[in-house]
């Protein structure tokens, strides 16, 4: 009798979730914390309307620098994190701060500079020489100075070449990737940046130049990971778990992989396929 | 008879549509103190401030020491001899004793020369004592007479003082026309404007009353000889 | 998430250990401001006194002109002078975007309608027979100017320390025109905007305990001033 009752409320319930229509104005929204780079260079406005039409999911997307990223997802002010500093994202993995870290997408830093370029760093395939020479002749640096995924890139860089940067020459912008570029370009000065935020931004760049490219040192790999549902009651994991699935998916990365600006391709879809 | 430091001639000022003043001729002589009656809104203050060159006239001809000039080049001359007393005089917030030096101290003269002055005139005023005072907590008689000799220690040719005795007792009165008849006999040219006519009739060589925009003479009940010294006052 | 007593604690000890990082800060934020307060007091002092003693044609339109000014955003100054001020915009060459004189020429710009304003109206309360006692006693008209400024002196302090409080506590404009350089164009106001985006909550608390004792002081310093004004009145 009891086994009856429970299969006929199964029952109901399979019926029930096959005429409710897939798309309900009761999700929750997912909250996406990402780099700025992903949102400037206007990747996400490609891959993302495709996956809230077919889901019903609506993503608000929080662009701010990989550090902050990382730290709202900790403090559970976030859902699902696009990021891209993959030493930092298995240390907050391994730390049960996130789960299902999936490989996304990448592309490359490139160094950027004036025209005149005072520090002979065009064609170099060294980017420590690059630093280097740009450390020598005092030109003006511009660097991030926000914590993000491309700052920590640019500081382990000068590590690696052996250089403590400070003093006038070296500028701590504190912003956003455009933000940084547009400075470069107003103060003669070099910087490091991503490529897709470059190519989205170069239009608006007449006195800046891509200098340096190639090293695979540079080499910048974005991830995607979910926030540990088992630290916050409140999270909505599901969703999160779509849109990873999504952007994941032979759909999500076509698309990534068929963005471009001025004909040129800004990120390399690099998810196994499923 | 020397002839008259400034003379002003063909006079006029409007507000608006309304002639406040259309004077044919009005003459600053030194050692003359000349009194100018009238109604209160006659125009009494107004002539006082073109006399001393505060307001610019429509029109007016000016001849200092018979020398016509044009309004720009006589008011110049103006302001380095003639002081304006308003009828409440105006006390900067500060003491007696800088108030008292201020103009003197527009001109480069050295400090301790200036205190030194300051101290006389403050004797002469018998207001030595309040000398540290902040000038704004007198009382009407003592702002009065701390303009006086504001006004004095500039050693202007002429004074020009609006109302000077409204809202003083009898005891500041007196010491006020005491203080401008010796001033006065020191050779200044003095006007006065006021509708206390008893109180400086005696005093006055001349009196004019403004009337309609027009100055009327005024015979003098007692023509005084010059030089008499003066001992009693009307009530 | 840290909590807000250990934020603040560990912003107490930056402020009390004399962290170099954060006193540049604020040492940029006094610097600036300060500059932006002594070039444009003169002249702003002086428009003022011509809007308040001169009698010529538009001068009723200039006062209303310059209190509409006191309402505009400091957003909108900065993007004015963004745009002025970019390689692509008509003094490009001069290249000062994102450095200091931007910054204080922008802060210039918002205390200017403050300073014009207030000191307006302070000169206006002054009384006629303080320029007619001065120039009778024969004082030129810029000595004449000096005594009326003196009279109200009370008056005008407010209005500067006014301006002051305005522009040290602005962050859109100088964000804007500055870019927030670190240890060159990062004041109090852009770098609290920053480290909250960092999630860097203890220095920008600390930074904000040194805005908060500052409006403090300014305000103090404000009503005592208003204070005196009212006994000279």
């Amino acid at each position: 009798m009891r086994n009856v009752f429970i299969k006929t409320f199964a029952l109901v319930a399979l019926v029930l979730s096959t005429i409710t229509p897939p798309v309900s104005a009761a999700q929750r929204p997912i909250r996406l914390a990402t780099t700025t780079s992903t949102d400037n260079s206007g990747l996400l406005r490609q891959l993302l309307p495709p996956f809230e039409e077919q889901t019903g999911y609506k993503v608000h997307v929080i662009a701010v620098g990989t550090g902050k990223a990382l730290r709202m997802g900790r403090d559970g002010d976030a859902d699902v994190l696009l990021v891209h500093a993959y030493d930092d994202e298995i240390r907050f993995v391994n730390a049960g701060y996130g789960v299902n870290r999936r490989d996304v997408m990448y592309n490359d830093f490139i160094i950027v500079g004036p025209e005149s370029d005072e520090a002979k760093i065009q064609g170099l395939k060294d980017a420590l020489s690059a630093l280097t020479n740009i450390r020598q002749s005092k030109s003006a640096f511009v660097s991030r100075g926000d914590d993000s995924g491309t700052h920590k890139r640019e500081r382990w860089l000068w590590q690696q070449a052996g250089i403590t940067p400070g003093g006038s020459w070296y500028r701590e912008a504190g912003q956003g990737m455009g933000k940084v570029l547009q400075i470069a370009e107003e103060l003669d000065g070099y910087t490091l940046t991503d490529r897709g935020t470059w190519l989205a931004h170069k239009a608006t760049l007449p006195h800046l130049k891509l200098l340096v490219a190639g090293d695979e040192r540079l080499y910048n790999r974005y991830g995607i990971l979910a926030v540990n549902p088992k630290r916050f009651a409140d999270l909505n994991f599901q969703g999160a778990m779509r849109l990873i699935e999504w952007v994941t998916s032979q759909q999500g990365q076509d698309i990534i992989k068929n963005y471009k600006i001025n004909n040129e391709i800004l990120f390399f879809p690099l998810a196994a396929p499923p | 008879m020397k002839p008259p430091l400034f003379l002003f001639r063909h006079v006029t000022k409007r507000f608006g549509d309304r002639v406040l003043l259309n004077i044919d001729q009005f003459a600053v002589s030194e050692g003359v103190c000349a009194l100018i009656s009238g109604e209160n809104g006659a125009g009494k203050t107004t002539l006082l401030k073109i006399v001393s060159g505060l307001i610019k006239p429509d029109s007016a001809k000016v001849h200092v020491k018979e020398v016509e000039m044009s309004w720009a080049k006589a008011r110049a001359r103006i302001q380095r001899n003639v002081v304006y007393l308003h009828q409440d005089p105006y006390m900067l917030d500060t003491s007696v004793e800088r108030n008292v030096a201020y103009g003197l101290r527009l001109h480069k003269e050295p400090r301790a020369s200036i205190y030194e002055k300051v101290a006389d005139a403050l004797r002469w005023a018998r207001l030595d004592h309040l000398a540290h005072r902040n000038a704004r907590s007198l009382s009407g008689g003592e702002k009065q007479r701390v303009a006086l000799t504001r006004a004095r220690i500039v050693n202007p040719s002429v004074l020009a003082l609006d109302e000077p005795t409204t809202n003083m007792d009898q005891q500041s009165r007196i010491s006020t026309y005491q203080l401008i008849d010796e001033l006065r006999n020191e050779g200044m040219a003095i006007l006065v404007a006021s509708h206390d006519q008893t109180g400086f009739t005696p005093i006055a060589d001349h009196h004019t009353q403004l009337v309609g925009g027009k100055l009327i003479e005024v015979e003098t009940a007692v023509r005084r000889s010059r030089g008499t010294k003066i001992t009693r006052f009307p009530g | 998430m840290e909590s807000l007593t250990d934020a603040s604690f560990r912003a107490l000890s930056l402020l009390v250990s004399g962290d170099a990082e954060l006193w540049a800060i604020i040492s940029i934020s006094f610097g600036v401001s300060l500059q932006a307060i002594l070039y444009t007091t003169p002249v702003a002092l002086l428009t003022a006194y011509a809007l308040a003693h001169f009698e010529f044609p538009g001068r009723r339109t200039l006062v209303s002109l310059f209190h509409t000014l006191l309402a505009v955003p400091a957003v909108v100054v900065g993007l004015t002078l963004y745009l002025i001020l970019s390689r692509s915009g008509p003094f490009g060459d001069l290249k000062l975007l994102f450095t200091q004189t931007a910054m204080v020429l922008g802060q210039m710009v918002l205390s200017f309608p403050i300073l014009v304003a207030m000191g307006h109206s302070a000169l206006q309360s002054a009384d006629q027979r303080v320029w007619e006692t001065a120039h009778t006693l024969g004082a030129t008209p810029l000595r004449a100017m000096f005594t009326v400024m003196h009279e109200v002196r009370y008056g005008l302090f407010a209005a500067v320390i006014a301006a002051f409080g305005r522009i040290i506590a602005e962050v859109g404009c100088s964000m804007m025109v500055g870019g927030n350089i670190l240890n060159y164009t990062r004041n109090i106001t852009t770098a609290i905007a920053l480290e909250t985006s960092k999630g860097q909550f203890a220095q920008g608390i600390a930074l904000g305990i040194v805005l908060l004792v500052l409006a403090l002081v300014l305000n103090y310093s404000l009503s005592t001033l208003r204070h005196r004004l009212a006994m000279q009145a």
